[in-house]
C-alpha cells in the first residue's frame, strides 16, 4: 500500500485508488486501508498547492488527471472510489462527483455506495455513511466518544463554555471543533495536530479498529476485491 | 491543419493510426520510443520527395556523410533504416487528412521492374542491378505524380524534384545546429512583406534589455542576422550572441514564414532557461492561432510541460499531448486530450 497524498506523484503502482476530498480524509483511509490489510490500494487527494485547489471542487480536475495517467500508460487501475463528506446535501455532493467521474471518462455510478463499471469500476463513498449527513469528523468522534465516553461531556461542556461563538456554527463545523478540541487535548506530541496527523502521534484518541467504521472497511474490502 | 495521420511501415512505425490531432501537439516518451520518427514521418510525408528523406536521413548521421557508391548494397544502405524492421521490400506509406478534409498520400517503394545496372568501381567487381525507390503522390488537391531516387550508372544517386504535397513544413531536428544563413533569409523574407517586426518585438519582449534591435548584414557578401545589444557599441552576429535566442528565432520565424503548414522541432526545450519556456509556449501558441501554424514539439523535459499549464489554461482544445510507446508491434501513439494534460500537470501526475 503506498499512498499518494496531496504532492508528487509520479504512477499509480496498484490497481485500486481511492480518492478523497482532502488530506485529513486520504490519511484516514489510509490508514483504515492499512489496519484491514489492504495490498493493492492506492489513497489520494488534489493538492492545496495545485492550481484546481483541494477539496470537492477539484476532485474532477484530479481525475482528469488520473485518466490522463492512464492513458500515458502510468497506471492500470481496475477501480477507482471517490470519498468525500455528505456534509448537508448528499444528493447534490453525489451529482458533483459523478459528473467529475463522467466528465474524465470513467464509468458514471448510478447512486452512491455502488460499485459499477466494467474495465475500471467505479463508486462515490459518502462519509459518515449511508442515509447520513456529515462529515468525517462525526465518525471520528463517534469512535473516540466509544473507546472513552466521559470524553463527551468534558468537550460537550467546553462547547458549551463557548456560548456565542458556536452559536453560529453548521452541525458540520461545531463537529470539527469537537474533534480539534478532542486532538488538542489529546495529542501529547502535537497538541495543535489536525485529523490528519492524529494517527502516529501516541495520544490518538481515535482507534482505528472501532466498529464505528466497519461499514467503511466492508465496502473498502469490496471495492479492492 | 493535419487531423489525423496514417504511416505504415516507416522507421519504428509498423502501422499507426493517430487521430485528434490539434494546433499544439507536444510529444513525449522515452528514448527510442518514436518521438523523432513521428516528426521525420509528418516532414517526409507532407514533402513527398526523396530530398525530404534523405535530409532526415542525413540528419539522423548527426553530419557524417552517408557512405554511398555506386553498387546496390550502398545505394540500399542510404534508405534501409527507413523501412521498418530494415525490410526493404514493404512499401512505406503516409496518409494525412487535413480540417477541410483533403487527403494527401505519399508511398515509397523499390520498383524491382526498373532496375538498372550499375558500373562497380573495382574493375574485377560484378556490376549489380540497382532498383530506383519510387515515390508515389498524391497531393491535398487530389493531384497524382512519381518520383524517383535512382543511381546513375557511374554510381551518383540522382533525386528527382518535386513540389512538396500542398501543406509547406520546417523540420528543426536536435542533431543539427541552427541553420545561421537559413535564419537570415528567413528574416529578409519576413522583411519584405513587413512582418520582421512582429518578431523582433516578442524577441525584445523576451530578451529585455538585452536585445533592442535585429537586421540582416553581409558584411563580406555574407548574410547573416545581427543582433544590437544594448550597451554594446557594435552589433553581434546572433549566432554569437547565445545559442537559446539564436534557437527562438529560428523558431518564431518558421512559425511566421510557414504559415499555414507545420512546424515540427525536436527537444523544444534545449537551450531555453527554464523562467524562459512558459513565455515561450505563450508565443508559440499566439503564432499558431494567427498564422494557423501547426506545432509538432517533442520534449523530454517536466518543466516544459509545466510551464505549459498556465498557456493551455482555458485553451484546452488548442493542445494534445501524443505520448509515444514502443513495444514489439512497434512504436504506438496515444493521444491525451489538452483538458486532461492540464489537469495531469497542475496535480503532478507524470504522462511523459
Amino acid at each position: 500500500m503506498s499512498i499518494l497524498l496531496d504532492q508528487k506523484v509520479n504512477v499509480i503502482p496498484h490497481p485500486f485508488l481511492v480518492i478523497c476530498e482532502g488530506y485529513s480524509d486520504a490519511k484516514f483511509i489510509a490508514e483504515l486501508i492499512k489496519h484491514i490489510g489492504i495490498t493493492n490500494c492506492n489513497v489520494g487527494c488534489p493538492s492545496r498547492t495545485g492550481g484546481h485547489g483541494d477539496g470537492k471542487g477539484a476532485i474532477p480536475s484530479y481525475l482528469e488527471a488520473v485518466r490522463a495517467s492512464i492513458e500515458a500508460g502510468k497506471a492500470k487501475l481496475q477501480g477507482i472510489l471517490v470519498v468525500v463528506d455528505a456534509d448537508g446535501n448528499e444528493e447534490e455532493i453525489f451529482t458533483g462527483i459523478a459528473d467529475g467521474l463522467e466528465g474524465a471518462g470513467f464509468h458514471r455510478p448510478s447512486n452512491s455506495f455502488r460499485v459499477e463499471g466494467d474495465r475500471v469500476r467505479s463508486a462515490i463513498f459518502l462519509i459518515p455513511g449511508e442515509h447520513r449527513n456529515g462529515t468525517l469528523e462525526h465518525i471520528l468522534w463517534d469512535a473516540a466518544v466509544q473507546k472513552n465516553p466521559s470524553v463527551e461531556g468534558c468537550v460537550e461542556s467546553f462547547t458549551k463554555c463557548m456560548g456565542d461563538v458556536l452559536a453560529s456554527c453548521s452541525e458540520n463545523q461545531r463537529a470539527k471543533i469537537k474533534m480539534s478540541a478532542l486532538v488538542a487535548a489529546s495529542c501529547k506530541d502535537n497538541p495543535w495536530a489536525s485529523c490528519a496527523m492524529i494517527w502516529s502521534d501516541r495520544g490518538n484518541p481515535v482507534p482505528i479498529d472501532s466498529d464505528c467504521f466497519s461499514h467503511i472497511s466492508d465496502f473498502l474490502v469490496n471495492f479492492t476485491s | 491543419m493535419i487531423d489525423s495521420l496514417h504511416i505504415k511501415n516507416f522507421r519504428g512505425f509498423r502501422d499507426l493510426s493517430l487521430s485528434g490531432l490539434r494546433s499544439i501537439n507536444i510529444v513525449v516518451g522515452k528514448n527510442a520510443s518514436g518521438k523523432t520518427a513521428l516528426l521525420e514521418a509528418i516532414r517526409v510525408g507532407l514533402s513527398g520527395t526523396p530530398q525530404a528523406l534523405w535530409q532526415v536521413n542525413q540528419s539522423r548521421m548527426a553530419g557524417f556523410p552517408i557512405p554511398m557508391g555506386p553498387s546496390r548494397e550502398s545505394f540500399e544502405n542510404i534508405w534501409s533504416s527507413d523501412f521498418f524492421n530494415l525490410d526493404s521490400s514493404q512499401t512505406i506509406s503516409f496518409e494525412f487528412h487535413d480540417s477541410s478534409e483533403h487527403t494527401a498520400k505519399l508511398t515509397i517503394f523499390y520498383d524491382t521492374e526498373k532496375a538498372i545496372t550499375s558500373i562497380p568501381e573495382q574493375p574485377s567487381a560484378s556490376p549489380s542491378n540497382i532498383s530506383p525507390l519510387v515515390f508515389e503522390r498524391v497531393d491535398f488537391a487530389g493531384k497524382e505524380s512519381r518520383l524517383l531516387a535512382t543511381v546513375q550508372p557511374q554510381g551518383h544517386v540522382q533525386m528527382d524534384n518535386g513540389a512538396e504535397l500542398g501543406m509547406v513544413s520546417e523540420f528543426h531536428t536536435s542533431y543539427n545546429p541552427i541553420n545561421g544563413q537559413q535564419n537570415a533569409a528567413f528574416f529578409s523574407l519576413l522583411s519584405i512583406n513587413n512582418r520582421e517586426r512582429e518578431i523582433v518585438e516578442a524577441m525584445k519582449e523576451e530578451f529585455a534589455p538585452l536585445i533592442e534591435d535585429l537586421m540582416v548584414l553581409s558584411p563580406q557578401n555574407f548574410p547573416s542576422l545581427y543582433v544590437v545589444v544594448s550597451g554594446l557599441k557594435d552589433k553581434v552576429p546572433i549566432s554569437l550572441l547565445s545559442s537559446g535566442i539564436n534557437k527562438l528565432f529560428a523558431i518564431l520565424a518558421a512559425m511566421v514564414v510557414r504559415s499555414g503548414g507545420v512546424f515540427l522541432i525536436d527537444e523544444i526545450d534545449n537551450g531555453f532557461y527554464y523562467d524562459r519556456l512558459e513565455s515561450i509556449w505563450r508565443i508559440l501558441h499566439k503564432l499558431s492561432t494567427k498564422y494557423h501554424t501547426q506545432v509538432f514539439a517533442s520534449t523530454h523535459s517536466k518543466e516544459c510541460l509545466h510551464a505549459l499549464s498556465k498557456v493551455i489554461k482555458g485553451q484546452e482544445k488548442d493542445f494534445v499531448l501524443l505520448r509515444a510507446e514502443h513495444d514489439s508491434n512497434g512504436s504506438q501513439i496515444t493521444p491525451i486530450d489538452g483538458r486532461f494534460l492540464e489537469s495531469a500537470i497542475e496535480h503532478d501526475f507524470e504522462v511523459r
